[in-house]
């Protein structure tokens, strides 16, 4: 039970929304924007968090768009509707991997992107294929690029929402690989949840749980694919299982240790999920 | 009555009587009650593991409308406990485990309860905290129960004031030092694995309220409805016959429902406000952390046997993490200790088995009682000494299996019902493949390998251990069942109208059992748990059938003109024995027979039945001599996993269980209850455990985090009956509820090992703990 009382307000425009937002802000009272509110929801019962308005998104057209052909998507898909109904096969699968079926019917794309979580899995493919969000708030609307928007998380402005994410072009049409490692139950934040792609002879790595937040590191994909493209099928395993180790090691970020599963572990289990994406995508090898 | 019926309904799978309302969603729990008037309580629970309630602030919330008080600690200056009286309703001056219960408000509703129990502010001043019994037993270790010499105990409970032990139980058997003289090898183990929860579905709850004439009734979530009467009544001064204790069916016990739990803070608010009835209910974090769970483990078993594998002496130390406080643990480390050799024959043994006091959740009973934990660091030895021997792991088993003749730790004699272990470990190595092969390479890096286990289990019960049963007819010849047992999910009332559907030859759905307890108005029982219940209850539900039996045969010797030794009552029917055709329904007698002048004689028939537990004894506390053991149950346990050697990562492929039930009463019920249990085995073995931050809080209270097993990950079961009749019990049945999880921890972690080379002397067995063991890191 939520022990407290909540304004519902269901805007059906996204200008609607985030003068809903504004005017909750100029009273002194708390709002937040819901989507799936599997995290709201929680949060407020166990006393993690408190708010006063909810200003649902779902009733705003823009937010529940689900086209593959302009690769937009948006913020209030499902994640059950994505891993169903997304031809994209990375996006279907990296949707599907998160909780299980029953959360994943409530659980939105934005909200899993934009949530208190640090682990973000659906934005994973976005960040592999260049993607941007389309932002409404307090300002109006824009368009940022995920790779300028997005440090750790999405660095939204007070009052500021996502309608929806696209996919750079080409996403729907390259090889790529997906692995999703837990503790133990299938159902469970991800140690290592990886999503690889083979562009032009080049490799793209996106990492998710390993690091808590999601990363793709440009540093690891180009030692990758150097490392790869340098060699032979005669002398190949060696010296893919080194590259991929050195991979593995090149992260900037810190491996995150906590209950779930060590730092090491975690590295090891990204190492062997890089290898196995090798294996699958193939190389100039 | 609809049916009549011809022939055996023992060993049919009968439908279960509590299903039909499960399935559609309308079993009635205790939350479902809702009395008007009923106030809620909302908890106010610690954050650390130890510390001093420096201040509590309770001015905020008492200001919110709607609330109707807000107690602490030093409200309710008392004790209560099941064996020892240690543990306030809320904590008084320090907080002794994480989650542990400081305050609670009382509100109109459970919304504003809520609000104003996040609106008290407390203040503590941290303590030094107790990781784990070993170190609890050191000779600097904060003594977490100063006051320990004033605590109220049972006579066979031996607290030691001063240090943190709250219970020892010494078990001296033969001459271990003569034993393992005898011995050609000898082989040492540790081992140990953290606190646990149960789990159960249902959160427990509970809601009291005192009558204006002064009668108390508490309706409440728990396998004990006479233990909570007793125990309250014993610590608050009721008399018994004022308070009624109230139980429906319960959503799932595994003994987390057993003894006393939110009952006597329930009636503690109601008498603080006027008698209105209060709900005190957990919600799913307290249930996890705040009330108790499954205890702890640390062990030392060192084992000897002469070169051909019989075992010559053991000498055992059983150190159980029992929190903050003792409730069952302290029972629970006595079973450990009169069970400590395993199901095997030891004539030499020293046990020393601890219940000692540590700043984690604390424990009371859980699935096993004390022989889950006592068998996974027995059967961890049995793999050391196989190893070491160069043995085959079934064969090592099979050689020490106890039988009947044998004598137990407690030097008790094991009589013509012990069950054959020794069948039930070859049919678990045939339907396991066992000769095909232990550890089996598949590929690269996927290994299967194979673990076996032998267990047994005899119920922890007070000597004196009692069930009653009453039967009474309708119009149609038709009978209810009444009784003390509390229904689980264990399919209890089924069992019984099974049993007394057969005493009386009639169709079990003629059988109607009362599915609530009212403990002014059911059969006195001492509880449903300990795996008694079918066996105690179904011998009193017997007894009452005779009862009934011999009443219908007195009042129809009238107008029949016999005499009443030679009617027969079965089908629904009492007749001449040796002519059948004379005879009159059940329906024309039992309720009284009724001539066609008018003239009527006889009356209701009210059949009684009892039981009390035959020939137990207490514990020796010097030597733990006794017959502490109502019937042993025997069994043995396979499993086959996969492990991939790269990341640790593995599936429970196949789990057998051969066990010696005596006699099956339902198939359908009875392998129910053993696949159930060995699920919750796997869970305990590879994850269901709390986890520690440095500061000892719990750092895994939530089910996000406390992961159960799933349905999608169940692997193949087979169980497989052995039938050895257990003389006195309901036609040769014995108890099987909790012993298909014992043998889980010890069969898995030997699997495990032999998948990756290396003893495995911890849990959870988790994949990393594989990964590094494989790497070298763990032992």
């Amino acid at each position: 039970m939520i022990p407290f009382d909540i304004d519902f307000i269901k805007p059906t425009s996204a200008e609607e929304a985030a003068a809903a937002f504004q005017e909750t802000a100029d009273a002194d009272r708390t709002a937040r924007y819901l989507s799936g509110g599997t995290e709201l929801v929680t949060m407020a019962r166990d006393g993690r968090l408190r708010y006063d308005v909810l200003i649902d998104l779902k009733g705003i057209p823009e937010t529940t768009v689900l086209d593959d052909a302009s690769l937009t998507y948006g913020a209030c898909v499902r994640l059950a509707e994505l891993a169903d109904g997304s031809r994209v096969e990375l996006l279907a699968r990296a949707a599907g991997g998160v909780a299980d079926r029953t959360v994943r019917n409530s659980i939105t794309l934005g909200g899993n992107i934009c949530g208190v979580l640090p682990y973000r899995e659906a934005l994973l493919p976005f960040l592999l294929f260049d993607g941007s969000a389309t932002i409404v708030g307090p300002g109006g609307m824009r368009t940022a690029r995920l790779d300028d928007l997005f440090e750790k998380r999405l660095m939204l402005e007070a009052g500021e929402f996502v309608l929806s994410f696209s996919l750079g072009a080409g996403a729907a049409d390259v090889a790529t690989f997906y692995r999703r490692r837990t503790r133990d139950p299938r159902v469970d934040y991800p140690l290592v949840t990886l999503c690889m792609a083979r562009v032009n002879d080049g490799y793209r790595v996106a990492v998710g749980g390993a690091f808590g937040y999601p990363v793709r590191s440009r540093d690891v994909e180009a030692t990758l694919t150097a490392a790869m493209s340098g060699t032979t099928a005669g002398t190949a395993a060696a010296e893919a299982e080194a590259a991929v180790a050195r991979a593995a090691a090149g992260f900037p970020d810190a491996y995150w240790s906590d209950f779930r599963a060590s730092a090491d572990y975690r590295q090891a289990l990204l190492q062997q999920s890089i290898s196995e994406g090798l294996e699958v995508l193939g190389g100039t090898r | 009555m609809t049916t009549t019926h011809a022939g055996s309904v023992l060993g049919t799978s009968v439908r279960r009587k509590d299903a039909p309302d499960k399935v559609h969603g309308r079993t009635r729990y205790t939350d479902d009650y809702v009395i008007p008037g009923m106030l809620y309580a909302a908890l106010v629970t610690s954050p650390h593991a130890h510390a001093a309630i420096a201040s509590l602030d309770a001015q905020a919330a008492r200001a919110l409308p709607g609330v109707r008080g807000v107690f602490s600690g030093k409200d309710f200056p008392i004790r209560v406990g099941l064996y020892l009286g240690d543990k306030p309703p809320l904590a008084v001056d320090r907080v002794r485990y994480f989650g542990e219960p400081v305050a609670a408000v009382v509100a109109d509703d459970e919304r504003t309860a809520l609000a104003a129990a996040r609106m008290v502010k407390v203040s503590y001043e941290k303590l030094p905290v107790v990781r784990g019994p070993r170190e609890g037993l050191a000779a600097d270790a904060p003594i977490l129960h100063p006051e320990m010499a004033e605590y109220a105990h049972i006579p066979a409970i031996l607290p030691q004031p001063g240090t943190n032990v709250a219970h020892h139980t010494r078990i001296r058997k033969g001459d271990v030092e003569k034993g393992f003289a005898e011995a050609d090898v000898v082989v040492e183990g540790e081992y140990s694995f953290p606190p646990a929860d149960h789990a159960a579905m249902e959160p427990r709850v509970a809601i009291a309220e005192i009558r204006a004439d002064g009668r108390i009734v508490v309706r409440t979530s728990t396998q004990s409805p006479y233990g909570v009467r007793s125990i309250m009544s014993a610590c608050l001064g009721i008399p018994p016959g004022k308070l009624t204790v109230q139980v429906g069916e319960i959503g799932g016990g595994f003994g987390g429902k057993a003894g006393i739990q939110l009952e006597p803070l329930a009636y503690l608010l109601s008498r603080e406000l006027g008698g209105r009835p209060v709900r005190v209910a957990n919600t799913r974090e307290q249930d996890l952390v705040s009330s108790p769970g499954a205890p702890g483990l640390e062990a030392r078993v060192k084992m000897g046997a002469t070169r051909d594998g019989t075992i010559t002496a053991a000498e055992v130390e059983f150190l159980f993490d029992s929190g903050g406080y003792a409730d069952y643990a302290v029972n629970v480390s006595r079973a450990a200790g009169y069970a400590s050799s395993g199901p095997y024959r030891i004539p030499n043994l020293k046990t020393d088995s601890r219940c000692v006091y540590t700043n984690h959740p604390f424990a009371t009973a859980y699935r096993g009682f004390g022989h889950i934990e006592m068998s996974y660091a027995i059967e961890r030895t049995m793999e050391l000494l196989a190893e070491r021997l160069g043995m085959d792991a079934v064969e090592l088993r099979r050689l020490n299996a106890i039988r009947a003749g044998d004598t137990t730790p407690s030097q008790d004699v094991l009589d013509a019902n012990t069950g054959n272990l020794r069948e039930c470990l070859d049919r678990v190595a045939e339907r396991l493949d066992w000769s095909a092969g232990a550890r089996v390479q598949v590929s690269e890096h996927v290994v299967r390998a194979k673990g076996v286990s032998a267990y047994w289990k005899a119920p922890a019960i007070p000597t004196f251990t009692d069930a009653g049963a009453v039967v009474t007819f309708n119009e149609d010849g038709s009978v209810n069942l009444v009784t003390g047992a509390v229904e689980m999910g264990q399919g209890i009332y089924t069992g019984l109208a099974q049993i007394v559907a057969e005493a009386l030859q009639i169709h079990p759905d003629d059988v109607h059992v009362v599915n609530e307890v009212m403990t002014d108005r059911s059969t006195h029982d001492w509880t449903s748990a300990a795996s008694r219940t079918l066996f105690m209850v179904g011998r009193a539900a017997l007894a009452a059938v005779d009862d009934a039996v011999t009443q219908i045969r007195r009042v129809a010797s009238a107008p029949l003109r016999c005499p009443e030794e030679d009617l027969e009552v079965s089908g629904g029917r009492v007749f001449l024995r040796d002519d059948p055709e004379q005879g009159l329904p059940l329906s024309q007698v039992v309720l009284g027979y009724v001539y066609e002048n008018g003239n009527a004689i006889g009356g209701p028939v009210i059949g009684r039945g009892k039981y009390i537990a035959r020939h137990l004894s207490n514990l020796d506390p010097a030597t733990g001599k006794g017959r502490p053991g109502l019937e042993w149950t025997l069994g043995a346990e396979g499993v086959e996993v996969e492990v991939d050697l790269r990341d640790g990562s593995f599936r429970v492929l196949r789990a057998v269980c051969s066990m010696d039930v005596g006699r099956v009463i339902n198939p359908a019920l009875a392998r129910g209850q053993i696949v159930g249990a060995m699920a919750m085995g796997i869970g305990y073995t590879t994850r269901e455990a709390f986890l520690f931050d440095s500061q000892e809080r719990v750092v895994n209270a939530k089910l996000r985090d406390y992961k159960l097993v799933r349905y999608g990950e169940q692997p193949e079961y087979v169980v497989d009956f052995v039938e050895t009749p257990q003389g006195d019990g309901p036609f040769g049945a014995r108890g099987l509820g909790e012993q298909g999880i014992i043998g889980m921890p010890g069969a898995l972690s030997a699997a495990f090992s032999r998948a990756v080379g290396v003893q495995l002397n911890t849990l959870p067995i988790t994949p990393e703990l594989l990964w590094r063991a494989g790497r070298g890191g763990a032992s």
